[in-house]
């Protein structure tokens, strides 16, 4: 792995990276901070990529990763523990983000790396450590619950 | 994103997307220390956060139980995929990291209980290995000592449509390892060990000895490749202190 590569990554993704880790930090900053020190650990152990998983999402694991640690003050983090993605900026759409926050917290993480981060269905799979179809069906079923849920909110009001 | 409809769940989606770039690519080259001003700030921040958070380092030395294996004739140490948070490649490593080194046996082995929960039977799924020390090979002055017995990650299962295989082949019921350890020093809860180990790096025991074809440039697999028990512990004794 070049640390050309890891630039070319950083260059194409680094704000749907940002944007997606806000959901985690709760702040664009602390986002922000938790991306520049993903990429800089990942040129740091780039030896470590061993390819059998796209790069992007090894990167974005280091990110969601090192989001994780700066929120619990680096104590030891588990990719698995609950991650609680919360839209940054609720008050901009209150209703998508309460049926957001409806949805359980690892299909509202992997609908924000879908959306937000850009990722792919293989990447988000690498990155949830979960198989591609369970990524498909986790994104079909957020889609029809918060469809529903909108057009509910449409309906009353 | 090509396969999603361009419905309102998408616009409403895209435009709370903050589409700013304050991206800066030399920031973290200076944080990686790739740019030579900052290296030494960048390594004293890692080994604060080293402080902080959780380090085990594990070697292992393995000797194998079964003898109808065919013989191995290189040598590739293990890793743990995926990140590792802290340098490990070295015995200077080890002094700033580890708290014990030890060889120790794999006793048994399970699912860890919280991603079995969660996973089902769908991807990876962690698995832990409960280990008996044999013996101290090294303990850093002032260190906290491991428990006689205990459980510890043990790399993952994958599992796909309800059958099981190892994601990579680590901590192997009844082989003996040597384990470079260091103590969780957060808080523990249900997901986490006291005594675990990431960037895990591993070398079998054969005959008593780690093996010479060690398929690593690394200074560390080449300070211990060859040595008996005995001769790490005088190696860990004279290189590493107390």
């Amino acid at each position: 792995m070049s640390a050309e590569e890891i630039e070319r990554v950083y260059r194409e993704r680094y704000v749907g990276f940002r944007n997606a880790l806000a959901t985690v930090t709760g702040s664009r900053e602390a986002a922000r901070d938790a991306v520049q020190e993903a990429f800089a650990r990942a040129l740091r152990h780039k030896e470590d990529f061993r390819g059998d998983a796209p790069l992007e999402a090894w990167i974005f694991k280091i990110a969601l990763r090192t989001a994780l640690e700066s929120r619990r003050n680096g104590r030891e983090i588990r990719l698995e523990d609950a991650v609680e993605p919360e839209l940054p900026e609720p008050e901009r759409d209150p209703e998508l983000a309460a049926a957001l926050r409806a949805l359980p917290p690892r299909r509202r993480l992997i609908v924000f790396l879908r959306y937000f981060a850009d990722l792919s269905y293989a990447e988000i799979a690498a990155v949830c450590e979960i198989s591609e179809g369970t990524v498909a069906a986790s994104l079909a079923q957020a889609r029809a619950t918060l469809g529903e849920a909108l057009r509910q909110n449409e309906v009353t009001r | 994103m090509s396969d999603v409809p361009n419905d309102v769940l998408t616009v409403r989606l895209a435009a709370l997307a903050d589409a700013s770039d304050d991206s800066d690519w030399a920031d973290v080259r200076r944080r990686a220390g790739v740019s030579g001003r900052g290296r030494r700030t960048a390594s004293a921040l890692r080994a604060v956060a080293v402080v902080l958070a959780l380090v085990i380092l594990s070697t292992a030395v393995v000797a194998r139980v079964t003898a109808d294996e065919p013989p191995r004739t290189a040598y590739t140490p293990l890793e743990f995929p995926g990140l590792r948070a802290y340098p490990m490649d070295t015995l200077d490593d080890v002094r700033t990291h580890a708290d014990a080194i030890v060889l120790a046996t794999v006793l048994s082995e399970a699912p860890h209980e919280s991603r079995e929960a969660f996973y089902g039977e769908e991807g990876l799924v962690g698995r832990r290995i409960t280990i008996r020390i044999d013996r101290s090979l090294w303990q850093k002055e002032n260190a906290p000592s491991p428990p006689r017995t205990f459980d510890t990650a043990g790399g993952s299962w994958f599992y796909r449509q309800g059958v099981r295989e190892p994601l990579f082949k680590f901590g192997e019921v009844g082989e003996q390892y040597v384990f470079v350890l260091a103590k969780n020093t957060s808080d523990t809860n249900n997901n986490s060990y006291e005594w675990v180990h990431e960037g895990t790096l591993g070398a079998p025991l054969i005959g008593g000895r780690t093996p010479t074809d060690i398929e690593s440039e690394k200074p560390y697999f080449q300070a211990i490749r060859g040595k008996t028990p005995d001769e790490l512990e005088r190696l860990f004794d004279t290189t590493l202190g107390r």
